[in-house]
């Protein structure tokens, strides 16, 4: 029911998981799906919701934070990035005839549109540039070449990649310029949701940064990615920096030991008897 | 029968002494002292002037004040003289009603006794104290008309939820006919109550009166069963294991109040571990073999290994009955722990309005049974009064739920149907660019055609060829081509 169910395709992975099969509209969700790492950002959107409504959550630590200002009607299920991580990636794209695949086999094309293929090099940079835009990138730009040799990709949102100053700064400073593209799904088709196209672009990277608190990092520490983070640390980002610690911070945060069976993920999301 | 009051003062007074009672006393307390005593002499106060030889038990009770006496300065007065009264190694009882509002909210039974003489556990205690003597104190709960449970005040301070005396206090206080005496409805379950005050360590202020004992020796809990069977319990070896009336039981909490703590903290995935450990205990475990019925609210949890249960009786459970069903012993089992959730209800890591059904149907799940999804619940009835209310509060919750979903559901309706109107002009406007289009095109074609049918226009055609010479000498060739051709045919 929540306009942010639609976004960054967590719904779509989470239906997927659910049903074991390819469908491309997500039904409703009765509550609001954490979308991000709620010490990165507090979503506002699962702080109003109707009594009858549920916060899914991703882990106990998100738990505790909500139940902290007072709220309930909570439910932790996992990130949908883990769900993501388990899924076979078939299910994610548009199926294949038999005899397409044939060809496929026989040396042919696949006849599938083919979505971008996402940059690959040694960092993997998650800009935020706040309010101070082409000028923030232009101090970031300049600390990450002082301080990084290999090929750094720096990940833009789609709105920042919009603005041809900001991606000539790191341009100019011989980046990769990426677009993270928009973080609504396009609803009802096969296009490679953000959460997917992350999981791409993350793959093909050795080490992933940011110069702010980003799930992304989670996401990283999550693949064995080692985390850097540019500017200073928030205490909060403290595990994630530490090699050693990284991954099992963040198994902790994105609820690795919450996630639940299909049948139990349905009947969670009020989709039994649905969908 | 006996009842948690006479097995104490069978432990405290020795058997054919002769006694003194001054004041009121409780009726049961009376009478189990009368058959415990070769004598016992009722004193309405104790006089010094007056000639009374000393005696091994004195029991002290509600002692009216004289002239210009207050009932607490009679009360001192009274316990100071029967204390010098005793004979050596004799035993001085001293009782007094409780000062206990929360009692009244379980049990509803009406005060005995002056409003003055109402005490904490506590301030009780300190006035024996100050008085010079050093009393063991019992806590007698419900009715004190007939308790259901005794309980050494020392012990029911540290008795936290999910215990086994706080385990023998609720069987007690929810035995049938602990209440046949009250006709209002109570607003908490016994074991509700006694669970919260547990939790708070607030057992001592649930007691209804009070017992001090000073000389003999009292054990820890004394109580009534769900079958009318009186028990005792002492803790020893260190507080390691209980020893009870029934065998030796270990010192752990219920596997209930590990769930419980589990749904608190909303640790799904230790709740998980902990329903497939009882699901694995049940189908396994030869203590659970001969159990045609399983309730997690008496089955000890010891130190997260094992699952004792808590049997009240010294019989050995029947051997395994063959025609014994796992899945519905565990059904009846989540059914229970259901039923108790209590207030926790509201705070459970599952979606608000997922049905009961559901519920229990996930726990099943989760404790191995397989189907359980497709399988039909049995709704087991109420067993008390008590838990019809609670269900119907659970009904009336989930109806109020529903009505807030129904809220919820119609706002998003509201939301879709302006977006509906927003598509809906616009589709509107593009469908009027479109017929309008449309007759302008037709309009158009009309004037072109007119256009065509007229002789000038013919004639404008043919002089535009003469502005290009390559087509006029073109159609001119064609023309004469075709004169020759019917020239020829007509030869």
């Amino acid at each position: 029911m929540h306009p942010h169910n639609h976004w960054y395709g967590g719904g779509h992975v989470l239906l997927t998981h659910a049903l074991g099969k390819r469908r491309w509209t997500v039904p409703s969700i009765a509550g609001h799906l954490q979308h991000e790492w709620d010490i990165a950002q507090v979503c506002e959107g699962d702080r109003a919701l109707n009594p009858s409504l549920t916060a899914y959550l991703w882990s106990s630590g998100s738990r505790r934070r909500r139940a902290a200002t007072g709220l309930r009607n909570h439910v932790v299920i996992g990130a949908p990035w883990l769900y993501l991580r388990d899924l076979d990636p078939k299910l994610l794209t548009l199926e294949l005839s038999a005899a397409d695949e044939l060809k496929i086999a026989m040396g042919g094309t696949d006849p599938r549109p083919k979505a971008p293929t996402p940059p690959t090099g040694d960092l993997v940079l998650f800009a935020e540039h706040g309010l101070d835009g082409e000028f923030a990138a232009r101090r970031l730009a300049a600390q990450v070449r002082e301080q990084e040799d290999g090929a750094v990709t720096v990940a833009l949102s789609h709105r920042d990649f919009a603005v041809p100053a900001v991606r000539a700064v790191y341009r100019e400073a011989g980046f990769t310029a990426h677009d993270l593209g928009p973080l609504p799904d396009a609803s009802g088709t096969p296009q490679p949701r953000y959460l997917d196209r992350l999981q791409q672009l993350l793959t093909g990277h050795r080490r992933a940064g940011a110069n702010a608190a980003r799930s992304e990092l989670l996401y990283a520490a999550d693949l064995d990615l080692p985390v850097r983070v540019f500017g200073t640390v928030p205490p909060a980002l403290r595990p994630l920096t530490a090699p050693a610690d990284a991954a099992a911070f963040a198994a902790d945060e994105l609820g690795r030991e919450f996630l639940l069976s299909p049948a139990e993920l349905k009947d969670v999301l009020e989709w039994s008897g649905r969908v | 029968m006996s009842d948690p009051i006479q097995l104490l003062l069978d432990d405290l007074v020795p058997r054919a002494t002769a006694g003194y009672t001054v004041g009121a006393l409780p009726a049961p307390i009376e009478q189990a002292l009368r058959e415990r005593c070769s004598e016992v002499v009722e004193l309405p106060t104790l006089d010094s002037d007056a000639q009374v030889s000393p005696r091994g038990v004195i029991a002290v009770g509600d002692v009216a004040p004289g002239a210009g006496q207050s009932a607490a300065q009679a009360w001192a007065r009274a316990v100071t003289d029967a204390a010098g009264l005793l004979e050596t190694g004799g035993v001085l009882l001293v009782f007094a009603p409780a000062h206990s509002v929360f009692s009244g909210l379980v049990d509803g039974f009406r005060a005995t006794g002056g409003s003055d003489l109402r005490q904490s556990t506590r301030r009780f205690t300190e006035r024996l104290t100050a008085l010079g003597l050093d009393p063991a104190v019992h806590l007698m709960y419900g009715d004190p008309a007939a308790p259901r449970a005794v309980l050494r005040a020392d012990i029911a301070a540290r008795a936290g939820a999910g215990s086994l005396a706080t385990v023998l206090l609720a069987e007690a206080l929810s035995a049938p006919g602990a209440d046949d005496d009250t006709s209002p409805l109570p607003l908490l379950s016994p074991e509700e109550a006694i669970d919260h005050a547990a939790r708070a360590g607030a057992l001592p202020e649930i007691a209804g009166g009070l017992i001090a004992a000073v000389g003999g020796r009292g054990r820890a809990v004394y109580a009534v069963t769900s079958d009318a069977q009186p028990v005792w319990a002492d803790p020893a070896d260190d507080g390691a294991v209980w020893v009870t009336s029934y065998g030796s039981v270990p010192r752990a909490t219920t596997f209930e109040h590990t769930l419980r703590r589990l749904l608190e903290r909303g640790d799904l995935p230790g709740f998980r571990t902990e329903a497939a450990r009882i699901g694995t205990w049940l189908r396994t475990h030869p203590d659970a073999a001969g159990l045609d019925r399983v309730a997690f609210d008496r089955l000890l949890d010891v130190d997260g290994a094992a699952l004792t249960p808590v049997t009240t009786t010294a019989t050995s459970p029947d051997p395994a009955s063959a025609d014994r069903e796992d899945d519905t012993v565990l059904t009846g089992a989540w059914h229970r722990f259901h039923s108790r959730l209590g207030p926790l209800r509201f705070d459970l890591p599952w979606p608000q309005l997922t049905t009961d059904d559901a519920l229990i149907t996930s726990w099943l799940e989760m404790s191995g049974v397989a189907g359980a999804r497709s399988a039909t619940l049995p709704h087991p009835a109420p067993t008390s009064v008590e838990r019809a209310v609670d269900a119907i509060d659970r009904a009336v919750d989930r109806n109020a739920l529903l009505e807030q979903r129904i809220a919820a559901l119609t706002e998003v309706l509201e939301h879709r149907d302006s977006q509906l109107m927003v598509r809906e002009a616009s589709i509107y406007r593009l469908h009027t660019q479109l017929l309008d289009a449309i007759e302008k095109a037709q309009a158009a074609e009309r004037d072109t055609a007119q256009v065509r049918g007229r002789s000038s226009y013919k004639l404008a055609r043919r002089l535009e060829l003469l502005t290009q010479p390559k087509q006029f000498v073109r159609a001119a060739g064609n023309k004469l081509e075709k004169q020759v051709r019917t020239i020829r045919r007509m030869r």
